[in-house]
């Protein structure tokens, strides 16, 4: 280490850097003596990190979900070229461009409820943030006039300043972050929001006659627990149809299958009297309000109604 | 492009391989010799996989940030092995290359045009001691042997070289940005 007096024995022009601008220099020399690596390296590169456990690989907790959705969606979105920024996104109606106008939108709005804008985050049911679709919409039709890469870069700034927060030691996984009228933990949080980013991914895929991804059993696996666990809660605060009795939570088994899949137990101890058995994809799906509850290929056994006011209890959140 | 890397998207970490790591391999290069700057090429973009946070922006450019990096782990390297270069011999790599290598690319080849320049226009004694001091790997204290100046000199006309750098090369940006 350098010593302000410079008698260290091994005093090296590196210990310039902490002077202004040097640093600078100090690598702009390295351009005078620039040259390739062997182009292995590059593949011994990609495989090194490909073995290295980081988002998208193999994502063990809420952060590393959001963060791997973070990226899969802006590869997609850097592969589209023009006649898919006009492409009808269903269900919305919404072009490919407003729907990522929309994605900026939320993204900042999330990015104020982590407290990392300055403004006070809205409380759980504000009506100015009540309404997911509604929220920001003249501003994110504002955006959405401009060019599509503009609209790209503002969705990443916001994305990219949330994606580095949840990864870093200052991020509280328990903290309340509440989005429209949840009152969310932050970790569950980002499960709604990689929820809305795989779902809004797949619209694009189909508006542009792409294919669906295929999504790793890690995330499903997150995403589907998340969501199942809870269920009791949603059930509790779904108002039930035509002034039915509600729904009553009885001991109940619910087995997605497939890779990310699982078994829960749900409605307390005792005997499980009811079954429900799904893929887990399609259960994700319906959550998401990309499939009916009705349309899911499933088995019930039980208490069907239960489970069918479960389903829609489910897709509460779904943007 | 660091915030893609931050959320785990390795293309982006191989799209900034793609631009930086001849700066990075090069510099290694000079200081370990081509047989082990694989290696040091290599960890440094794992290690920029690994930590991404560890590069602050407000304080210097991603390439600063890699080619220190670089060379630190040279010089950890050198020291591990007990490796002990002559003083001769890395003076002998002190002076840059003006040929230009495959792989590197156009802009890059400018970059370094201009600083082969900026560092040609220095005085003789400044441009030598900082040749030594920078391609060579030579401490302070080697400078100053194989110049036959003191040390305090040495340390004061490689000081005084790198400042002038900054200015040129901080007169070429705002040319370019005007």
């Amino acid at each position: 280490m350098s010593t302000p007096g410079g008698n260290d024995d091994n005093e090296r022009i590196d210990d310039l850097a902490g002077e202004p601008g040097i640093p600078e220099v100090l690598a702009a020399l390295a351009e005078t003596v620039a040259v390739g690596p062997p182009l292995s390296l590059r593949d011994q590169l990609v495989a090194e990190i490909g073995r290295r456990p980081r988002a998208g690989a193999a994502p063990a907790s809420a952060p590393d979900l959001y963060r791997s959705r973070v990226v899969v969606m802006r590869q997609l979105l850097d592969e589209l070229r023009g006649g898919d920024w006009t492409a009808v996104v269903a269900p919305y109606r919404w072009t490919t461009h407003r729907l990522v106008a929309h994605l900026a939108v939320i993204e900042e709005y999330t990015a104020r409820q982590l407290g990392l804008t300055g403004e006070a985050p809205l409380p759980p049911g504000d009506p100015s943030a009540g309404d997911h679709l509604g929220l920001g919409a003249a501003e994110a039709d504002e955006i959405a006039a401009g060019a599509p890469e503009a609209s790209v870069a503002r969705w990443w700034a916001a994305a990219g300043r949330v994606a580095a927060h949840v990864g870093s030691a200052a991020f509280d996984p328990s903290a309340p972050v509440p989005l429209h009228q949840w009152p969310f933990d932050a970790a569950t949080a980002l499960v709604a929001r990689s929820f809305e980013l795989w779902t809004h991914g797949d619209d694009i895929r189909r508006a542009t006659g792409r294919s669906l991804e295929e999504v790793p059993a890690e995330e499903l696996r997150i995403m589907s627990s998340t969501s199942v666990a809870g269920l009791p809660l949603l059930l509790a605060l779904q108002p039930p149809p035509d002034a039915e009795p509600p729904a009553v939570l009885t001991p109940t088994r619910v087995v997605l299958t497939g890779p990310g899949g699982g078994t829960f137990a749900l409605g307390g101890p005792g005997p499980q009297v009811n079954l429900l058995v799904a893929d887990v994809v399609d259960y994700c799906r319906v959550v998401s309000r990309r499939l009916a509850p009705h349309e899911m290929a499933s088995t019930r056994e039980g208490d069907k109604r239960l489970l069918s006011s479960l389903l829609v209890a489910a897709q509460a959140i779904a943007v | 492009m660091v915030e893609r890397i931050v959320a785990g998207d390795s293309s982006a970490l191989t799209a900034v391989y793609d631009q930086l790591s001849p700066v990075v391999h090069g510099i290694a290069v000079r200081l370990v010799g081509a047989d082990q700057a694989g290696d040091v090429c290599q960890d440094v973009f794992v290690a920029l996989w690994d930590h991404p946070e560890r590069f602050d922006p407000a304080r210097g450019s991603l390439r600063a940030f890699l080619v220190t990096m670089a060379r630190r782990r040279c010089f950890d390297l050198l020291r591990r092995q007990g490796r002990l270069v002559a003083r001769e011999e890395r003076a002998q790599h002190a002076r840059p290359v003006v040929a230009p290598e495959v792989g590197e690319s156009a802009l890059a080849m400018i970059a370094g045009q201009r600083v082969r320049q900026a560092l040609d226009a220095l005085p003789a004694e400044q441009r030598r001691a900082i040749e030594l001091a920078y391609f060579g790997g030579l401490t302070y204290r080697e400078v100053a042997t194989a110049t036959g100046a003191s040390e305090g000199t040495a340390k004061s006309r490689i000081r005084l070289g790198l400042r002038r750098l900054a200015e040129v090369l901080r007169h070429h940006e705002e040319v370019e940005l005007a």
